[in-house]
């Protein structure tokens, strides 16, 4: 059951969805034309979320509570809501993102401050670069590299599907300066670097996003814009940041949920007439929606209280991804023949929902967390 | 009942073209009538294609992700626009479909090969081998069934859906790298279409 407050947050960004709606079609047609919606309340909301109070000029003030986005259960419970809105309007809007996670959990004060002041100035995008195209999500292969020459840090390689690569003012790079999981680091970077290059990829959905390919040839990186010296070894390696992806992980979940929802409505609003074997199949699918909120809402809140428990939020998306693919396929069938012409939506929905698989790491990835938090025994309920 | 060799031939011919060729060559081999002549075909107001229709009754649709394929989808705005599609036709877009498969199963073999997790070859491992070998007996099945019995247009339709049951096994196996460009995720989004427009319900 949710607070008032957190209700108040869902209400609100329930209404403010419906502006994400309006233009879902044109931004999944033309990503740029986002630069025309910068006003959009929704817009403005995610360009401030998950910027601490000691940064945050604009938080959402509701009810007289402010809301800043820092709780993982916060973010799912917006994502979700605006998601049902649109989720290619969503990824397209400037904001701190899946790095300001980062940052918050992995940077210093001075780290801090040069990142969150920005949005207090200007709206600006962020990336967030892990993936690299020979070694997909699985972080502890890095092959990108971070080498000292003299008193200069020297950025080499490559990154690929990486949301706003091409239009962001500031990312962030996972890299490698040594052999093992204690050699990976996250660096800031600004992409008018010299031997920064970024070109978008063409996506069958989720255009809002702007799939990006990064190419790093000798990029200078100041050494104040590495990650994590004040943290211990071990928390500045993999492992802190394997604790920051779980915390993302149902924010991922609550985007494809978003879109199951939409969708889910969206059959209601537009078959208007059941049989007996719809209605069954529909009452199942509506159960299964609770089913997965719930999952998602209690993923958030365990790793709220302890980031290591990253295996419900693996869960989460498991059955979030499995939910979205369903429901989309299952809407296709019943609106019948056409239906992925005659329903310009559902067409987006259902290439957007094939998308999420590749998110914050596939389900194979999740799976294999899941499996292994359970037999290394940080499972106490099974 | 055992079908004539000519019809598993020509069978054969189309899933080869699909699963060797552009989408477009494919298409553009199942659009031409026994005089040799190109056809739009249209089916409940719609036509997947190719071509440009010349005639002023017909809207192109704007779909981004077909433009990938050269492809376009006609609407006919004609009254009474319903067509029926010859029984080799109706066929013809399932053959092109399961080649179309076959070019997704051929697409994540290619990616997978030489590909490595750790010092593993990701072609290796037992949960792509699984989902492939699920795919494959799923293919297989079908196949199966379009050879030894004469099929009704009801069986067609369910042959449709569960060739995109099938598909669904290999959809994951290439990461990102398959839902960009014209990868494997695009690939099936057409398949997709084809049965949203040529299949299914459309038949019954």
């Amino acid at each position: 059951m949710l607070s008032s407050d957190l209700f108040a947050l869902e209400n609100t960004m329930g209404e403010i969805a419906n502006d994400f709606r309006d233009i879902a079609l044109e931004i999944d047609k033309n990503s740029n034309s986002i630069y025309n919606h910068l006003d959009l309340d929704g817009i403005n909301i995610l360009a401030n979320l998950l910027i601490p109070e000691k940064y945050n000029d604009n938080p959402l003030v509701l009810n007289g509570k402010k809301f800043y986005g820092v709780t993982v259960l916060e973010r799912v419970i917006a994502l979700e809501k605006l998601s049902y809105g649109d989720v290619g309007v969503v990824l397209a809007s400037p904001g701190p993102s899946l790095s300001g996670q980062v940052i918050l959990d992995m940077g210093n004060e001075i780290q801090q401050e040069y990142y969150f002041n920005r949005f207090n100035r200007q709206k600006t995008w962020t990336f967030f670069a892990l993936t690299e195209p020979n070694r997909g999500s699985d972080a502890s292969n890095i092959e990108s590299y971070l080498v000292r020459q003299s008193h200069d840090l020297i950025l080499n390689g490559e990154k690929k599907f990486i949301g706003n690569g091409k239009r962001a003012q500031v990312g962030l790079v996972f890299t490698r300066t040594n052999k093992g999981p204690l050699g990976i680091r996250s660096v800031l970077i600004d992409p008018k670097n010299k031997g920064f290059y970024a070109e978008k990829l063409e996506t069958l959905g989720l255009k809002g996003a702007e799939l990006s390919h990064l190419i790093f040839k000798d990029v200078h990186i100041d050494s104040t814009n590495v990650l994590g010296e004040h943290l211990s070894p071990t928390r500045r390696g993999l492992w802190g940041a394997i604790q920051t992806f779980n915390k993302m992980r149902p924010g991922v979940a609550a985007l494809a949920l978003g879109v199951a929802q939409a969708t889910m409505d969206y059959i209601v609003e537009q078959k208007k007439v059941f049989n007996a074997i719809d209605n069954h199949n529909l009452s199942k699918l509506k159960e299964e929606l609770l089913s997965v909120r719930n999952m998602v809402r209690y993923a958030a809140c365990e790793v709220d209280q302890d980031a290591t428990k990253g295996y419900i939020a693996s869960m989460a998306k498991v059955k979030s991804i499995e939910l979205v693919e369903k429901i989309t396929e299952y809407a296709v069938y019943i609106l019948g023949p056409n239906s992925l012409i005659e329903h310009p939506l559902l067409n987006k929905w259902y290439r957007d929902a094939r998308a999420f698989e590749f998110m914050e790491g596939t389900t194979n990835i999740q799976n294999v967390n899941i499996s292994q938090s359970y037999l290394a025994g940080r499972m106490n309920h099974v | 009942m055992i079908i004539e060799s000519s019809v598993i031939n020509e069978q054969n011919k189309i899933i080869k073209i699909a699963r060797n060729h552009k989408i477009q060559t494919a298409i553009e081999s199942i659009s031409y009538d026994e005089n040799g002549n190109f056809l739009l075909m249209f089916h409940n107001g719609y036509c997947l294609t190719s071509n440009i229709a010349k005639e002023n009754e017909y809207e192109e649709l704007d779909d981004s992700c077909l433009k990938l394929f050269a492809l376009k989808i006609h609407k006919n705005n004609r009254p009474n626009n319903y067509s029926l599609m010859s029984p080799q036709q109706i066929k013809g877009w399932l053959y092109l479909r399961m080649g179309l498969s076959l070019q997704i199963l051929d697409k994540c073999v290619h990616y997978l090969t030489n590909r490595y997790v750790g010092s593993q070859e990701m072609i290796k491992i037992q949960v792509i081998k699984d989902a492939i070998a699920r795919f494959i007996t799923d293919f297989t099945s079908i196949e199966l069934d379009l050879s030894v019995n004469e099929i009704s247009i009801h069986e067609i339709s369910n042959l449709h859906e569960r060739l995109t049951l099938a598909n669904k096994h290999l959809l994951k196996l290439c990461g990102a790298h398959g839902y960009i460009d014209d990868g494997i995720i695009a690939t099936f989004y057409v398949s997709r279409l084809i049965e949203n427009i040529y299949g299914g319900d459309n038949l019954c």
